[in-house]
């Protein structure tokens, strides 16, 4: 391609525009609105400041208050013209805060009242239109980094926090938290800019609307490993936990054993130590009798500490029996032993359970989805030497998942394609993939594979799970 | 206020006396709406997205017409345009997934194809993909695409260059020459 070839295609894109709609009165709307919401925000900072004037030595707090919880509809928070609405969508503002112009670090208390789904939500008032970002802290935890708005149509931006989160760890329901939010750039720097103001709302996200397999909040039992709220249940799908443990507060080493079931094993570790941006400063090492099997990296997402990525050591499982002395250390990306006073660590060591093998890949004969699981009941899988396609009935009137994929690596630019579930095809690279689907008439699953080499030694395969 | 000449000219000679500053920035909206929604289509790849880009920002800069010098207020448009166009990216383009690091794809058999270009246009990262606008469509030099950005023309230049490498990578037009070998220096 030649740089005339792509001015081509930018000229010929943008003139398949064709003919221009009316665009002036979409444009006097959003104006219109945007006055209202500012007149209305300069008229609630007018009135109210005088009734907060005569209350504030008797409740200073109240200069620095939000919405009221009791109403129906929570009330925008305002403040020199700029508005944190109090309905954003069908989420709620909880609380909000706006610093004064040129102040690119505010903090402010703030008490969860539930442990809920929520989300961070930046606004960033100034005259110029340089993208901004902001990094929020609750209590000395990284929350994250997002695009900071310009205006107050918010559209549900923002860094969403699950109410399984590790963030409830450091600032739990009930109890106030120290709120941080600063204006950075988009790896968590800071950024200095006098001329900006800063706004963060905190909003209780409304309950999500699920299209695919059916989702909810996984069953505990007495037998899950729980420490300051951190909890490794002890059956996830098919995984068997075999020991587990959590270390205090700011410890940065422990110890516990565990019985060798003669099989490998998979490690879910857990870690709060993060910094912001992308770059992962701290690392969990884990040792089988001294013997260094892994490192993750931090930070932990999920307060389920057993869910989400696992990983299995490549090293050679200890004997059946045998008692095994696991070591877990912080440490720095270089592998120094680090300590964070503010943070934790854990471990949970699961049996992977029972397994179907297909050309040298392991399916999982249970798996959990969106809380509910799922066996494996039919896997259909060919050579590719011979087929490129494979298809499997799916049935009808209940949920169900279809793993897909190729049981060795593909060449590069080859992919494995997935059709005949809702929302189109879905693709991937090779490996093994899951998708959820919820009851839809009887039909059929088809794995096909594209851009691979004739000679290709591997299967394409497609798999079925039903709900246990 | 001073806009587009041929239609403010239009307008004075219509009615006989000078333009408001509101009637400057309707006629402004008319005359260069069809402009801004091309480069907003080329930014979003998205009809009702770039419509929705280019209201906003006309909105935005209404509230600053009155200060805004330099006679020409649509490189400040422009300028609103792109940067609302990067910061709404996460809550508005949840379709479009971006990725530094390229997905594979297949190699088509054949030469390169309209929507091949397009394809990879779509996959370079949004700040990449609005410096190729800006220079490749828009013509604007590194420093004018610099000012719309709000960085350095350095940055610019690297921007730039970075989109190549990823457009010359790009498994869809690997089959290809290289746009960066033959790029030339404004």
């Amino acid at each position: 391609m030649k740089l005339t070839d792509l001015r081509d295609e930018l000229t010929s894109r943008a003139n398949s525009t064709g003919e221009t709609p009316d665009l002036l009165s979409g444009v006097h709307r959003k104006i219109a609105r945007t006055k209202r919401r500012r007149r209305a925000g300069a008229a609630g900072v007018a009135g109210g400041l005088a009734a907060i004037a005569a209350f504030a030595f008797v409740i200073p707090s109240l200069t620095t208050s939000t919405p009221q919880p009791a109403d129906d509809v929570p009330r925008d928070y305002v403040k020199d013209g700029m508005v944190m609405p109090g309905l954003d969508g069908d989420d709620r503002l909880e609380k909000a805060w706006i610093g004064d112009r040129g102040e690119n670090t505010i903090d402010f208390s703030w008490t969860p009242a539930r442990q809920v789904d929520l989300r961070f939500s930046g606004l960033c008032n100034s005259d110029s239109t340089q993208v901004r970002y902001f990094t929020v802290w609750v209590n000395d935890y990284v929350v994250g980094t997002d695009a900071c708005i310009q205006d107050e149509d918010l559209g549900r931006s923002g860094i969403g926090v699950l109410a399984d989160g590790a963030m409830w760890l450091p600032a739990p329901a009930g109890k106030p938290a120290k709120v941080i939010a600063k204006l950075t750039d988009e790896n968590g720097r800071p950024v200095a800019d006098q001329h900006v103001q800063v706004a963060l709302g905190i909003y209780q996200s409304a309950a999500a609307v699920y299209e695919g397999s059916p989702v909810r909040t996984p069953p505990t039992s007495a037998a899950d490993y729980v420490k300051d709220g951190v909890r490794y249940r002890a059956k996830i799908g098919g995984r068997m936990l075999l020991g587990a443990q959590v270390a205090d507060q700011g410890e940065s080493r422990f110890e516990f054993t565990f019985k060798a079931p003669g099989v490998a094993v998979s490690l879910s570790d857990f870690c709060t130590a993060a910094l912001p941006g992308t770059d992962p400063q701290y690392q969990l090492s884990v040792r089988f009798n001294g013997v260094l099997v892994s490192t993750g990296s931090c930070p932990a997402n999920s307060l389920d500490a057993g869910t989400g990525t696992s990983f299995v050591p490549g090293v050679a499982p200890p004997p059946a029996g045998q008692q095994v002395k696991v070591t877990v250390q912080l440490e720095d990306k270089s592998g120094r032993p680090v300590t964070r006073p503010k943070d934790w660590i854990g471990l949970g060591i699961y049996t992977r359970g029972e397994q179907q093998i297909i050309d040298g890949t392991s399916l999982a004969g249970v798996v959990e989805h969106g809380g509910y699981n799922y066996r494996l009941t039919e896997v259909k899988h060919v050579p590719l030497t011979i087929a490129r396609t494979v298809t499997i009935s799916t049935p009808a009137g209940k949920p169900f998942l279809i793993s897909y994929g190729s049981t060795k690596s593909l060449s590069e630019g080859a992919r494995v394609s997935l059709t005949g579930l809702d929302g189109g095809a879905s693709d991937s690279a090779g490996g093994v993939s899951t998708i959820g689907q919820a009851a839809i008439p009887a039909g059929s699953a088809t794995a096909t594979v594209e851009g691979a080499g004739q000679n290709t030694a591997a299967e394409v395969f497609v798999a079925l799970y039903l709900p246990e | 206020v001073t806009i587009d000449d041929s239609t403010l000219t239009l307008r004075a000679r219509g009615t006989g006396r000078p333009v408001t500053a509101a009637e400057g920035f309707d006629a402004f909206v008319l005359a260069r709406s069809r402009k801004l929604l091309r480069t907003a289509y080329l930014l979003t790849q998205d009809h009702a997205l770039a419509e929705d880009l280019v209201q906003t920002a006309l909105a935005k800069a209404w509230f600053a017409w009155s200060r805004i010098e330099g006679g020409d207020p649509e490189p400040y448009v422009r300028k609103i345009m792109v940067n609302t166009y990067a910061s709404w990216w996460r809550r508005r383009w949840n379709g479009e997934q971006p990725t530094e690091e390229l997905p594979e794809y297949a190699v088509p058999a054949s030469g390169v194809e309209r929507t091949d270009v397009w394809q990879a246009l779509q996959r370079l990262p949004r700040r990449q993909r609005a410096v190729v606008v800006l220079r490749y469509y828009e013509d604007l030099s590194e420093a004018e695409t610099a000012r719309v950005l709000n960085c350095s023309p350095g940055t610019v230049k690297s921007q730039a260059s970075k989109a190549f490498a990823k457009l010359r990578l790009d498994p869809a037009l690997l089959t290809t020459d290289t746009v960066a070998d033959r790029e030339t220096t404004r």
